[in-house]
């Protein structure tokens, strides 16, 4: 078992060492990229060569083993190793050479990595750049190795792969396609992998569409934009001493346009903004280096890109262009995925303030109220109690205690610390203010770092808590009255970003609430006139979706009278993402909690398993309960959607969105108020473009009280138990 | 103007004390205003229509009531449930406007929990009280998953048998009486919550896999003036429910504080008037939730607080209008009327100093008078003193808050029961319990052969 996971590793890192060129760790992009690098066996070999023992090194030294698998210490390695082929022939002496290169270029990797790490920033292919300058440099000098003459002689190399029918190949394309421009693109794709031709180029170009549209298109606008600079600068890109450099651009694009920034129209725009400035380096460079007598490689690209990360970092506010957090290893995976990330939790992380009462109040003064809530003072609450008619008192109203809020509790809304505490200020009578304190009697807690939150008017004497004081959420801090300029009871709320008394106040939203019984809102402004009320976690439902770590849930899957058994584990990565295994096809479903929903947030594996189909349906399940609730998400579309319309989509989809998948939950209880016996979750997801519904999926899930899980799926005519 | 115009106004003479100037320890003068109208239908017209005597109940001030009862728990406490003490009154209407309101219902017989389930009420919104419940009344309560509130030991005892032998579980709660340092202190129902009777019957539930304890029952008294004593009853309730919670990893659904709230009315011999001394909503809603969130319960494991709360509920949504038959004057000088309500209908009269107002305006003067019922009989007594303007034969009148107790307790004693009226919320009159006849009465009876003739 150990073994084989050893072997798994070493295989996997070998492999994606191809992909990692283009920042790529799909598997089936490599093995084509690999095919292809054998179009010159030579080249292919010693890549192959260097490569496997860069592999072999970092697993024998024990590196991280994720970053092995990944291909990260391969894929420097393998360019050196296909630099060395490129230049020297087949012999015993190249593959030690390259063996001896690829022991080397790790080592220049481990310190590259270190060094650029400490800034968080990508060492890309600066290793192979710098070792193959000195392999180059040193080889020079031996007289036991032949140079390699296969891209002078082309033909012969063609015949060699594909014979008489690539030969016709080759020549219905000299006829036909003579653009230096788009020979110019295919040459400079097939020198990333030092095979100066056509044929070459032309097959990247196919693995490369097929693997990611996004980075295909980038590639040719990357291309594109540097052709027309250099003639701009009055040079030809294809000219046989650029043509070594073209791929910087190509590269730089990828990088710049769709890895390690979202893919978007400012991820686009600054893509075409660093092209030219490429074109500008590469030529200095080349004149620089010409008296050195090396080549620069992908120095320009190395230098701009890494330069251009580095001083995006110095953005005072991101906007636009956004890097990328979690890399998925694809551009249109970490388009999606942001996507949808961005949509469904614009708030991630942010501190959770609730209303500051129990039951249903009536925001009677919104931000940018008719009041008082202006200027400076504009993001702040005023809350009172309404009877059904609309009235805030019993009675005349002449008496403060009148007024239904009057002397209710006042709550901590969040956890926090009491940072100022007023009391003491005289409860106004009905219709009289007191300008000179007008904000009455206050209590501010300080929440986080610039983050608190301010209670006033409050009855005199009423506070209970001191300076000092930690609170939790739903503390009582003291009850609603009348001090300071407040001509009837109610509660003054706000959110602020220091602890004064009478600061300005910060827009923030308030993380859940229901209004009018009815909705549930997450990171919202309560406004004018809505009743509102704190959520209610609903313990047996939080109870039921708590999946714990190590917890371990057995299927019996029932699919036309087969019955088949799937194993389920909940494990946590080191970032503490928690999510859901399935042993049997090894596929993933990140999940996440907080108070108000459930929700996947990732899946990767197989889309037949149980598992993808549980991800659906359980896209986001409230945690709270209450007559006719429902929740709607949209589930990233290439999760959702496959084949070509998907593929199409690719390449508009950093600007604009056409596919659409929908998901809606209904939740109804089962059992009584004191008894409940479960839940059950009606899903209904949608395929929409164009305005139209082209597929539907449904679901249903019982969960019961026992823990017992009931999940069927019509379509498939599956049903599926466990208990969780 | 007409009046003033037209002919003038007779009242027949009075003898009246006369308390000039400054209030003196006596008070001050003494003024009757008259009611006229509820909710803005007059008074004499609804009698005219309806006959005299008449029941008038007011939905507007019911659904008002149950919301301001509402909101003086929601806004302090996050799970209420109000359920409607049929016993207070279970007309069939007023019932269903207590539903119509989200109320469960509250029963301690099983007629009341026939009336209930045909008020369209589930067994599993029933609360079923009470010391009498029969083996019969125990099964079907717990085939319906209604929450039966255990009273006593033999009870217990019963329902597990009951249990046992039809192999149904039961939904169960105990009553748990306690000293809230009030008198007198209410130890007739329920376990014993000092001398451990109360834990020991929990526990002999919680080893019974039958009977799922749901939640906890008190019921401290009834027209407790003193919100304190609510404050102690919650909070041993909660020390309870904690005690469970420790001991068996069990958290109760509901703590239920049972009814109790005063109504403003002033009871016999109270010196100052309900009015001023009743505790408002808000004074017992925050003596209760916070002995609960103040207790050892866990923040996250909160039981629902059950409210069984009549009286405050519904006695001042009602009230009964009657006539004048009779004038006289007694030995010893003092005035007396003979009205058509009696203690027959108006059976509180034995507890309060109710209301009474005229419907008519008059011109101020009161005299201290007795207010006797139409009954032959000495107990009959509505008003025993108080001070009331001179009414003619044939004026009518009215007496307030007298919703909760009067449509439950009322006798059939010597004469048939009157109308009862419904205002609804658009002042539209609905009758919603006829006046009886003889043949109501007599439907029943049945006569041996060698009687009838």
């Amino acid at each position: 078992m150990r073994l084989i996971n050893d072997l798994d590793t070493i295989l996997k890192g070998f492999v994606r060492s191809y992909s990692q060129i283009f920042f790529s760790s799909n598997q089936y992009f490599a093995i084509l990229l690999l095919i292809i690098t054998f179009i010159d066996p030579s080249i292919g070999i010693a890549g192959l060569v260097s490569a496997l023992v860069a592999v072999l090194t970092s697993y024998l030294i024990k590196l991280d083993r994720e970053t092995i698998a990944m291909g990260m210490y391969g894929f420097n390695a393998l360019l050196v190793g296909f630099g060395l082929g490129f230049y020297y022939d087949v012999s015993i002496t190249l593959l030690l050479l390259a063996a001896i290169a690829g022991f080397f270029t790790l080592l220049v990797n481990i310190t590259f990595q270190g060094i650029l790490g400490k800034y968080y920033l990508p060492y890309l292919s600066l290793p192979f750049v710098l070792s193959i300058w000195l392999v180059l440099s040193a080889t020079w000098q031996l007289t036991s190795t032949d140079i390699n003459q296969s891209s002078v002689y082309l033909l012969n190399r063609i015949f060699e792969v594909g014979g008489f029918k690539f030969i016709a190949i080759h020549d219905w394309w000299l006829k036909h396609v003579s653009s230096n421009f788009v020979n110019g693109y295919f040459i400079s794709l097939g020198s990333i992998f030092f095979q100066f031709n056509v044929l070459a180029g032309v097959l990247v170009a196919i693995a490369l569409l097929v693997y990611s549209r996004i980075a295909f298109s980038l590639s040719v606008i990357g291309y594109s934009v540097a052709y027309f600079a250099y003639l701009v600068f009055g040079l030809d890109l294809t000219n046989l001493g650029y043509s070594y450099i073209g791929f910087n651009f190509i590269l730089s694009a990828i990088a710049i346009g769709g890895y390690f920034y979202i893919p978007s129209k400012s991820s686009y725009f600054w893509t075409i903004a660093v092209t030219p400035i490429i074109a500008l380096v590469a030529t200095g460079l080349v004149v620089i280096f010409k008296t050195l007598g090396i080549p620069i490689l992908s120095l320009p690209f190395n230098i701009v890109v890494l330069m251009f990360i580095y001083s995006m970092r110095f953005r005072l506010s991101v906007s636009g262009l956004r890097e990328v957090v979690v890399q998925e290893g694809k551009p249109e995976l970490n388009l999606y995925s942001y996507q949808s990330f961005a949509k469904r939790f614009p708030n991630y992380g942010w501190i959770r303030i609730r209303l500051p009462f129990y039951g249903v109040w009536t925001v009677n003064q919104g931000h940018h109220g008719n009041y008082t809530h202006k200027g400076e003072w504009a993001h702040a609450w005023d809350f009172i109690v309404l009877d059904s008619d609309g009235k805030q008192f019993k009675g005349d109203g002449h008496l403060q205690t009148d007024y239904y809020c009057y002397g209710k509790n006042v709550i901590a809304p969040a956890d926090g610390e009491v940072v100022e505490v007023e009391d003491g200020i005289d409860d106004n009578p009905i219709g009289e203010i007191n300008i000179s304190k007008n904000w009455g009697n206050t209590v501010i807690i300080k929440h986080t770092v610039e983050l608190y939150s301010k209670v006033s008017h409050l009855r005199k004497g009423s506070i209970t808590v001191k300076v000092g004081d930690k609170l939790k959420f739903g503390t009582k801090i003291g009850e609603v009255g009348n001090s300071g300029r407040s001509a009837y009871p109610h509660l003054h709320f706000q959110i602020q970003s220091n602890e004064y008394i009478g600061s300005k106040t910060l827009k923030y939203p308030l993380s859940s609430y229901i209004v009018n019984n009815s909705e549930l809102k997450t990171f919202d402004y309560p406004a004018v006139n809505q009743h509102v009320s704190n959520i209610e976690p609903n313990s047996l439902l939080k109870a039921l979706m708590n999946l714990k770590p190590g917890q371990v849930i057995n299927w019996e899957v029932e699919q036309q009278n087969i019955i088949e058994k799937i194993n389920w584990e909940v494990g946590i990565t080191y970032l503490n993402k928690l999510f859901i295994k399935c042993t049997k096809t090894n596929s993933k479903a990140y999940f996440e909690l907080d108070d108000v929903y459930f929700y996947f947030t990732h899946f990767e594996g197989n889309k037949k398993s149980l598992l993808y189909k549980f991800y659906l349906a359980a896209y986001r399940i409230p945690l709270t309960y209450f007559e006719g609730i429902e929740a709607s998400d949209s589930i990233p579309v290439n999760k959702t959607f496959s084949g070509l319309i998907l593929y199409l989509h690719d390449f508009i989809a950093p600007f604009v969105q056409i596919l659409h998948t929908d998901y809606n939950v209904k939740v109804i209880r089962i059992g009584s108020d004191f008894d409940i016996k479960g839940f059950k979750f009606i899903t209904t997801i949608k395929g929409n473009y164009f305005n139209k519904t082209h597929w539907e999926e449904k679901f249903e899930m019982k969960m019961n009280a026992s823990r017992h899980v009931e999940f069927i799926h019509q379509q498939n005519k599956t049903k599926a138990k466990c208990e969780i | 103007m007409t009046k003033t115009m037209g002919k003038k106004m007779f009242e027949r003479p009075t003898i009246t004390r006369l308390t000039p100037g400054m209030p003196s320890k006596h008070g001050v003068g003494i003024a009757v205003a008259s009611i006229q109208f509820i909710d803005g239908l007059k008074i004499d017209d609804l009698i005219e229509k309806y006959g005299s005597p008449l029941y008038i109940f007011s939905e507007t001030v019911i659904r008002k009531n149950v919301e301001d009862l509402k909101r003086a728990f929601t806004v302090r406490y996050p799970k209420i449930q109000i359920a409607w003490s049929y016993k207070t009154n279970y007309l069939d209407a007023i019932c269903r406007i207590f539903h119509q309101e989200g109320s469960w219902a509250e029963v301690v017989s099983g007629f009341e929990y026939e009336k209930a389930i045909r008020n369209g009420i589930n067994g599993e919104h029933i609360i079923f009280n009470g010391p009498g419940k029969t083996e019969a009344e125990l099964l079907k309560a717990a085939k319906d998953g209604a929450y039966i509130h255990i009273d006593h030991f033999d009870e217990l005892f019963l329902l597990a048998k009951v249990c046992q032998v039809y192999d149904v579980t039961a939904r169960v709660s105990i009553r748990v009486n306690m000293d809230v340092g009030i008198y007198p202190k209410w130890d007739r129902f329920g376990f014993n919550f000092e001398n451990g009777e109360a834990w020991d019957a929990i526990n002999r539930i919680m080893a019974n896999p039958q009977l799922k304890l749901m939640g906890l029952h008190t019921h401290i008294g009834t027209y407790i003036m003193t919100t304190d004593a609510y404050r102690i009853a919650a909070a041993k309730l909660s020390e309870l429910a904690a005690s469970v919670a420790q001991k068996f990893n069990h958290y109760i659904a509901y703590i239920d504080m049972g009814g109790g709230f005063a109504s403003r009315n002033t009871l016999r011999g109270a010196y100052l008037s309900g009015e001023d001394t009743t505790p408002s909503f808000d004074d017992y809603a925050d003596a209760i939730t916070s002995a609960v969130i103040n207790s050892q319960i866990k923040p996250d494991k909160l039981p629902t607080i059950i409210l069984e709360t009549g009286r405050a509920l519904i006695d001042d949504a009602g009230s009964i209008a009657g006539t004048v038959i009779a004038n006289k004057r007694l030995t010893d000088g003092r005035r007396a009327l003979i009205v058509d309500v009696g203690v027959n209908l108006l059976f509180t009269s034995f507890w309060y100093d109710h209301k009474i107002n005229p419907t008519q305006t008059h011109s101020g003067l009161v005299e201290e008078t007795v207010i006797y019922g139409p009954l032959c009989m000495n107990i009959d007594v509505i008003r025993p003193s108080l001070m009331f303007p001179p009414l003619k034969v044939g004026d009518h009148f009215v007496i307030s808050r007298t919703g909760a107790y009067n449509n439950t307790q009322w006798l059939q004693f010597i004469t048939t029961r009157p109308n009862v009226i419904l205002i609804d919320t658009n002042r539209q009159t609905h009758i919603i319990r006829k006046a009886e006849n003889i043949d109501n009465l007599v439907q029943n009876e049945e006569i041996p052969p060698h009687l009838v003739k």
